[in-house]
């Protein structure tokens, strides 16, 4: 059995000159809620849609439940569900018209878990697609999404452009339906704090390049705010690496200090510096840090 | 399976709509065609109506397939899902197929269960006459399979610019650029030179709705049907697979205004550019042009002075230069002998010197009172040429007899009357072996008639026999035989050697003349015409060479090959392909069939019974056509000798050198 619900090596997509997504590597364990990080632009989109064989990979290669995306995309769909970031499906047809159609192109759709879903939902399948509202449309997404019990559910950026009320509910049918199927989620977002709330492993990804990857503590301890204060006013050297920003002046300074280990700590009070206190970041907090130094976020 | 029903369900119901508009469209030109004005219009662009009918399906069906799809963001709700990119595009294409087919079925049903109204004006009558014929030989499903067959193609060109594409005017410019593309090439005449592949074109995407009658040539000829059909057929493929692969390539994305707009300006440029290259079309001056009372100037003056005048002034005006013309002796037929031609006037003989074909000159001419004098033949120094003589005593048909020992002097020594029943008896053939002339008329409206002038005295015939063909034939009952003896003659006659070959509607007689005192109906041959209540000529041109004999077929229209290796028993072989027939005159030399046209002449090249070779076209320099004469009035006598054709157009005797 494969370990890797989904797997990069050096994948890359280039636009013209532009480079969508660079030598990405990635690694998304079966079984795990994988939120895939990064701001709108970064390449998520196009990373996922590599991954859907909806376009292809200028190099680099891909694997997606053990299958070749671009060899094996009949298959992998059958297995696979996936929810684009805006969803777009026939608006003249009626819900249940939908799901019927929908429903014909698998061979193990489970019709009854699909009217579950929508009774969940809330959602009538005599209400034609035109009909729905934002939240509604893509609850409908996820339940199609479903339908099949797809072994790896592929969202990207499902709550783009949802109020903050739809954006919580929508977070909680999925949640619900992680709780209940225990399959793989990979969730694309730039909405880092939902993610947070679900995802227990994370990538990071920004100009197309992966910035970082672990579990959501992992990398929450790369990032720590260190309050300083120095003998003498002085900036802090610039000899120490890792240091993304400082915030005060004079004798009491706080830094933001990437991959803070014990030996940065150490390098700061051989430079006179007095460790008083480090503390902890949210994962969106270590998200903008890490992006800010890559990227230059202010 | 259940996908693809999911699918075609999904595609119906889209396109559902569509359909309707065209059905509703089809009861709409219903309601309009109970108006008299809109219905006389109708009739006269019936052929149109099915091309634009056929034309808006095609592109209304094909531009949506795909593009829609991609401007509305649908298409990625089918892409993800495990149905692949063919059985996805197989589905739409059948899908609009389908519905093209309905709406073109639709159409043409009307036409059939509403014919085409009779209550029309008489201009409009031969318009009503020809499609009638088209769609009662044709025939309903076949009329329908013909346009689907063409505008299936269209379709998928439109369709494979839909695949490309995110707008479905981006689809129209792409398959219409394909289409442009492919016209071009006709156009510039890529294929015109190659009459088998010209053929091919016409019967497999062309309609074929022309008055040659390849429509029918088309539906009778299973082999054709079945070309045209697999020919179809792998265009829809090659299409089908070329949109495959558009939709797998452009996927991620369309193909912008841009390259489409460069495309269009990058052939378009090309294309004006070829022209430029090429020129007009020309072809090859007459060497020399004579005219026989230099009456051009007049024509010219004439139709000058009419310019801005009405066309039914002009027509009027027209047919009365052609009485005054004729008063004035009109040139009928030609027959050469070393280097004088003598041409048969309309009252009288006039001899031209050809010794110098770029100079030919009048030498000698001869006005015969009381004659209308129509083809001419030649024997050593006599000349016999057949007509009417008019006396006071009634009109009545003969051959008038001129001694041309001395070409600037001709003079007329004889003459001799057919026994003409108090009807005037138009002769059809007239022509000589050795000591005997022949004379081809028609007798009634049954019979042929063929009288041997024994002429061992030049200037006093005199009745050897006469053979009555009885022309019953085997064609179908009731069909009128010879449509003389006050229409056009009913048959065409040509000598060969021993052999005598009449055609006419219903079939060829091949008569053995080698005793002249006992000729022999050898066989009677039944030659289909597909189209046997087709109004007008029934007469059949006829030439020989070697053990192959060509013989004209009206609907379609094309030349007969049969094998006369055994004369008792002719074998129709095949019929030649890529060959038209709009002329007053065929003749034929060195394998090579000449036809007289009005503008001038042509030439094929007949490779084997089957196959044309090289087609060539010789025409007229601008003095006849100016003349708006030369239409009316090609005539017969076309004379091929050492490299030169000998023609009479209009009012011109005119010589083509057949030099490359």
């Amino acid at each position: 059995m494969n370990e890797r619900a989904i797997f990069t090596e050096d994948l890359t997509r280039k636009f013209g000159k532009k480079t969508a997504v660079d030598n990405l590597d990635l690694e998304v364990p079966v079984g795990s809620v994988f939120g895939f990080l990064g701001r709108n632009g970064a390449g998520k989109t196009t990373t996922i849609r590599m991954l859907m064989n909806m376009i292809e990979p200028s190099t680099g290669r891909a694997e997606v439940l053990g299958l070749d995306p671009q060899r094996d995309d009949l298959e992998l769909r059958q297995r696979v569900g996936y929810v684009s970031d805006h969803p777009v499906m026939y608006d003249w047809m009626k819900i249940g018209e939908l799901i019927w159609f929908t429903g014909n192109f698998y061979p193990n759709w489970d019709g009854k878990k699909v009217e579950g879903l929508l009774g969940k939902f809330d959602l009538d399948s005599e209400l034609k697609v035109k009909e729905l509202s934002r939240g509604m449309n893509a609850q409908l997404a996820l339940a199609l999404a479903m339908g099949h019990n797809p072994e790896l559910l592929i969202l990207d950026e499902p709550t783009s452009g949802l109020d903050v009320l739809v954006r919580r509910d929508f977070l909680e049918s999925i949640i619900q339906v992680i709780q209940e199927e225990g399959r793989t989620v990979f969730l694309s977002s730039h909405l880092v704090h939902e993610v947070e709330r679900i995802a227990d492993q994370v990538a990071i990804i920004e100009g197309g390049k992966l910035l970082t990857r672990g579990s959501v503590d992992e990398i929450k301890e790369r990032v720590k705010k260190v309050l300083i204060r120095m003998e003498e006013p002085a900036t802090v050297p610039a000899s120490i690496d890792g240091i993304s920003g400082t915030q005060g002046e004079g004798a009491q300074q706080l830094l933001t200090v990437v991959e803070c280990s014990d030996e940065k700590l150490r390098q700061l009070e051989e430079n006179g510096a007095s460790v008083l206190e480090v503390i902890d970041l949210s994962l969106e907090e270590s998200f903008v840090e890490l992006v800010g130094a890559r990227g230059g976020i202010s | 399976m259940n996908a693809t029903k999911a699918l075609f369900w999904k595609e119906g119901r889209e396109i559902l709509f569509k359909i309707l508009i065209g059905l509703g469209g089809c009861i709409a030109l219903l309601l309009l065609r109970q108006h008299p004005d809109f219905e006389r219009n109708f009739v006269r662009s019936l052929e149109n109506w099915g091309m634009w009918v056929g034309i808006a399906g095609a592109v209304v069906f094909g531009m949506e397939a795909i593009a829609t799809e991609r401007s509305k963001e649908t298409l990625d709700f089918l892409m993800v899902r495990p149905i692949s990119a063919a059985k996805l595009m197989l589905v739409k294409f059948i899908a609009g197929g389908a519905s093209l087919f309905l709406v073109i079925a639709a159409f043409w049903a009307t036409v059939y269960l509403f014919p085409l109204s009779q209550n029309l004006a008489n201009y409009d009558y031969y318009q009503w006459t020809f499609n009638q014929r088209i769609l009662t030989h044709v025939g309903y499903p076949y009329l329908v399979l013909i346009w689907f067959t063409l505008m299936f193609q269209l379709y998928a060109f439109v369709f494979v610019g839909s695949s490309l594409t995110d707008n479905p005017l981006k689809a129209i410019a792409i398959g219409a650029l394909i289409v442009w593309m492919l016209m071009i090439m006709m156009i510039l005449g890529a294929f015109k030179s190659i009459p088998a592949v010209s053929f091919y074109l016409t019967h497999f995407v062309d309609t074929g709705w022309d008055s040659s009658g390849n429509m029918v040539r088309i539906v009778r000829e299973k082999g054709l049907l079945a070309g045209r059909l697999l020919f179809v057929i792998l265009v829809m493929v090659g299409l089908f697979w070329l949109s495959v692969l558009s939709l797998k390539k452009w996927k991620g994305g369309a193909l912008g205004w841009w390259p489409i707009l460069i495309a269009w300006g990058v052939t378009g440029g090309v294309f004006i550019l070829i022209l430029q290259l090429r020129g007009e079309e020309s072809f090859p001056e007459p060497v020399g042009l004579w005219a026989a009372r230099k009456q051009a100037e007049k024509a010219e003056t004439k139709v000058k002075e009419i310019s801005s005048a009405s066309m039914e002034d002009m027509d009027a005006a027209l047919m009365a230069l052609m009485r005054k013309n004729r008063d004035q002796g009109m040139m009928r037929d030609m027959a050469l002998q070393d280097d004088v031609a003598f041409v048969a006037l309309r009252k009288g003989l006039i001899a031209i010197d050809i010794s110098q074909a770029e100079e030919p000159r009048e030498i000698g001419k001869l006005l015969a009172k009381h004659w209308e004098m129509k083809k001419i033949t030649l024997v050593g120094p006599a000349v016999y040429i057949s007509g009417e003589f008019k006396s006071g005593n009634g009109d009545s048909a003969g051959v008038a007899i001129f001694d041309i020992g001395d070409p600037t002097a001709p003079e007329m020594r004889g003459r001799f009357a057919l026994d003409s029943k108090g009807d005037v008896r138009y002769v059809e053939y007239l022509g000589a072996i050795g000591e005997v002339l022949y004379i081809g008329l028609q007798r009634d409206y049954h019979h042929v008639e063929l009288i041997a002038l024994d002429i061992r005295d030049r200037w006093n015939p005199v009745v050897r026999n006469k053979l009555i063909l009885d022309v019953d034939i085997g064609g179908p009952d009731g069909v009128v035989k010879l449509s003389g003896p006050y229409g056009s003659p009913g048959f065409r006659m040509i000598i060969d050697g021993h052999l005598a070959f009449v055609g006419m509607e219903t079939g060829l007689v091949i008569v053995d003349l080698s005793d002249p005192d006992h000729p022999q109906v050898l066989s009677k041959t039944h030659l289909e015409e597909l189209d046997h209540r087709m109004p007008g000529h029934r007469r059949r041109m006829v030439v020989a060479e070697g053990n192959r004999l060509y013989v004209e077929r009206y609907w379609p229209r094309e030349m007969v090959v049969l094998d006369i290796s055994h004369p008792r028993q002719p074998v129709e072989l095949d019929y030649i392909r890529g060959f038209k027939l709009y002329e007053q005159d065929i003749t034929i030399s060195g394998g090579t069939i000449y036809s007289q046209k009005s503008l001038g002449i042509a030439s094929y090249e007949i490779l084997d019974s089957e196959r044309v070779g090289k087609v060539r076209e010789w025409r007229v320099g601008k003095e006849v056509i100016k003349s708006r004469l030369s239409g009316y009035y090609s005539r017969l006598g076309l004379t091929i000798r050492d490299g030169y054709a000998y023609s009479i157009i209009s009012d011109y005797l005119v010589i083509f050198s057949l030099d490359e």
